[in-house]
């Protein structure tokens, strides 16, 4: 593991803040180690690497109770797993009976998911048509690093109507910037961005919302919702300048929200007694689908997502994807940021690599190669 | 869920109040006076005689003003100490224009310098909130410093004014002014300050803006979570600014009502009550509502009866009146107390 010695750790990635907190727990030489969701912000090799440790140090004789959402690394790490549901144990496996079946059925009763081997939901692909201009179009987009993060060098590409592009990175290697830069390119000065052709250099937020974009950020707590508002002030964030809700463009039309939002908890399956409620009192799941929601206010030509899956159980994330296929499927492009690869390779129609804010290739669905790409992340040769 | 909540606030505040009498009646009798007659004076003087109540009304409606003051900006977690220095501000300006005019020989009848002195007002008012809230939103500087600074600089810039050949009196020994013309005053009914229904207009602007408005969503919405706000185009250092202009804007119109309304010139110390300044209780009753603006009338409202009580205080039982202002802390300190114990994080 790599560590930039020098800069406070507050100024670092969720990813590195996450293995310093492993790397602490393991140096204190801990006899009991509880791992909640360790690997939320780790790719493919980083996760093998803290599997060794873990097993080196199972072999002398530490105790690991490891948290996770995710099948796959149950089957891979564990001895033995034990199965929660609404605060209720379901049951527990021993080794020889840890199957995706298994697990599937008992987080699942009342529910058949069809889930994939890395017990990713099984979502489809159908063909789409792709559109013939792009949607999105960054030219040699550089952002400066800071101290804060690594910027962006150079990038370049194009995303079509009817596409899913993923953008795999790491935590912390200039994926933040790229989103950031879509949405708030007021300060954009080394390159150009188009939204469907227009060049968006220089607007503001709103102004590029305007333009057909709408954007879920990576944090969903801390960057995507109003904690203590009710879901109507939390649908109309980002929409609260547009004249739908406005009249003469100062008062709002609560009425007129508070529609939205009721459309919006239906349409989006939000497990919400009413659209009154103070946002916070929801579960993550149903919190994401109304950040989700509210990019579906109205109809979106690009929709950028960061992360829109971190956290989130089998049935949420599934949901999830059937949206994105759905938006992709109307002619809308998206525009998707994660660092699970797994889940990128499902949905894509082509991924994209950025590894210390540059871009080290676009892949088609052909040529998708988990061990390939996941390298090409974390800064191996291709 | 919602009726249990406000049944729980109610009760809260009720103990913290009854807490903090509690401890008032146990220093009271320490120093020997009548503990009953003290809290039936505190709580009564105001309800007792038409005088209390209008007394009470009086003080009300600086207070109310003030409390905004604070109330705003703190909606965007920013603190606006600088209530007292807005109020002075534009009670002082607005004396100027009223006399300056007429010392021009320019005599507007009073439907056209009432307003002109109520616009006065606010927009010095809102000028010196401005200030604080320039030098946050450019260069990220603590209203908290900036604010006391300026309440400084307010309270000079009044003496000046107060002294200057051209207003001073110069049969009164202290900081005055010549009255304003008659025209530049405003009148009681029934003993209240014609004020009040300007107060009321504020009380009603404020709860619009602040429910119905898109300004007023985008101040909430900063005081949830500013990232979130930003990320979705909320311009923070335009709310800043705002936010202070209208905290100052209201300061300094509750300033022009003491100048026009009440002491009809410019006086040093124009905004004070008890022996402290309007700006100060509106800190105070800005503590209690917590950034709720909703509250801000009701609580400037009991806040005069104590402060009507506690002048009756030492006016009868010859209690000082640093008493009252040992119990307005309390009570303010338990509220806050209680509050963040059992109120928040449910």
């Amino acid at each position: 593991m790599e560590f930039p010695l020098d800069v406070k750790v507050k100024d670092l990635s969720a990813g590195l803040k996450q293995k310093i907190e492993i790397v602490r727990a393991i140096y204190r030489g801990a006899k009991l180690l509880i791992l909640d969701e360790p690997t939320t912000s780790l790719v493919e090799s980083e996760f093998k690497d803290l599997l060794r440790t873990l097993r080196s140090l199972v072999k002398k004789g530490v105790t690991i109770i490891f948290i996770t959402h995710k099948m796959r690394e149950v089957l891979e790490a564990c001895d033995r797993v034990t199965i929660l549901r609404r605060g209720k144990v379901q049951g527990t496996l021993d080794k020889e009976d840890m199957t995706t079946d298994n697990i599937v059925k008992m987080m699942f009763i009342e529910k058949d998911i069809k889930v994939t081997e890395s017990a990713l939901p099984k979502v489809e692909l159908p063909e789409s048509k792709k559109s013939p201009k792009p949607i999105l179009e960054l030219k040699d987009v550089s952002v400066e690093s800071s101290e804060r993060s690594v910027g962006l060098k150079n990038i370049s590409f194009e995303l079509y109507g009817g596409e899913i592009l993923g953008v795999a990175a790491v935590s912390g290697n200039g994926e933040k910037d790229l989103a950031e830069i879509i949405i708030y390119p007021k300060n954009l000065n080394r390159g150009e961005i188009y939204v469907d052709g227009e060049k968006i250099n220089g607007l503001s937020t709103l102004q590029v919302f305007s333009k057909g974009v709408f954007y879920t950020p990576e944090d969903r707590i801390k960057e995507g919702i109003l904690p203590d508002g009710n879901l109507k002030e939390n649908i109309l964030l980002g929409h609260h300048s547009e004249d739908r809700f406005l009249n003469n463009k100062t008062f709002i039309k609560w009425d007129e929200v508070r529609i939205t939002t009721v459309d919006i908890i239906k349409k989006f399956n939000v497990y919400a007694p009413s659209e009154e409620i103070i946002i916070r009192r929801l579960s993550g799941g149903n919190i994401q689908k109304v950040i989700m929601g509210r990019a579906f206010v109205n109809p979106i030509k690009l929709l950028v997502t960061h992360n829109p899956t971190s956290g989130l159980d089998v049935s949420t994330v599934e949901f999830i994807f059937e949206k994105l296929v759905e938006t992709r499927g109307s002619g809308s492009a998206v525009l998707w940021i994660g660092e699970d690869l797994d889940e990128l390779m499902i949905l894509s129609d082509r991924i994209a690599v950025l590894y210390k804010g540059e871009l080290q290739g676009i892949f088609n669905r052909d040529e998708f190669d988990k061990y390939k790409i996941g390298l090409l992340m974390i800064g191996g040769q291709r | 869920m919602k009726d249990k909540k406000i049944l729980r606030v109610i009760l809260i505040y009720f103990l913290s109040i009854l807490f903090a009498f509690l401890v008032i009646s146990i220093i009271v009798s320490i120093f020997g006076y009548n503990v009953i007659k003290v809290l039936k004076t505190l709580l009564t003087t105001s309800f007792k005689t038409t005088f209390g109540f209008q007394e009470t009304i009086k003080k009300t409606i600086p207070l109310i003003f003030t409390t905004y003051a604070y109330t705003i900006p703190f909606m965007i977690k920013f603190f606006n100490i600088g209530g007292w220095g807005q109020m002075l501000f534009g009670g002082t300006i607005t004396a100027v224009v009223g006399l300056t005019l007429p010392y021009l020989g320019i005599n507007f009848p009073s439907y056209i310098m009432i307003p002109l002195l109520i616009v006065t007002g606010i927009l010095a008012g809102g000028f010196f909130g401005l200030i604080a809230g320039f030098l946050a939103a450019k260069f990220d500087i603590n209203p908290i410093i900036s604010t006391i600074m300026l309440n400084f600089v307010a309270v000079q810039f009044l003496n000046f004014i107060a002294t200057n050949p051209i207003y001073r009196d110069p049969f009164e020994g202290h900081p005055i002014t010549l009255p304003l013309p008659k025209s530049g005053t405003l009148g009681f009914i029934y003993g209240v300050p014609v004020s009040i229904i300007f107060a009321i207009i504020s009380i009603i602007f404020v709860y619009v803006l602040i429910k119905k408005t898109k300004l007023g969503y985008e101040i909430t919405a900063i005081g949830h979570n500013l990232d979130a706000a930003q990320k979705f185009g909320i311009n923070f250092q335009k709310t800043i600014l705002t936010t202070f202009f209208i905290a100052g804007a209201l300061a300094g119109l509750g300033g022009t009502f003491e100048v026009i309304n009440i002491h009809k010139k410019l006086i040093e110390g124009f905004a004070q009550t008890s022996g402290a300044q309007y700006g100060i209780f509106g800190v105070l009753t800005g503590l209690i509502v917590a950034g709720d603006p909703v509250g801000v009338p009701i609580a400037a409202f009991l806040m005069s009866v104590l402060l009507v009580g506690a002048d009756a205080l030492q006016r009868t039982m010859q209690i000082p009146v640093e008493m009252v202002f040992l119990s307005q802390a309390l009570i303010v300190l338990f509220i806050v107390t209680f509050r963040e114990r059992f109120l928040r994080r449910t």
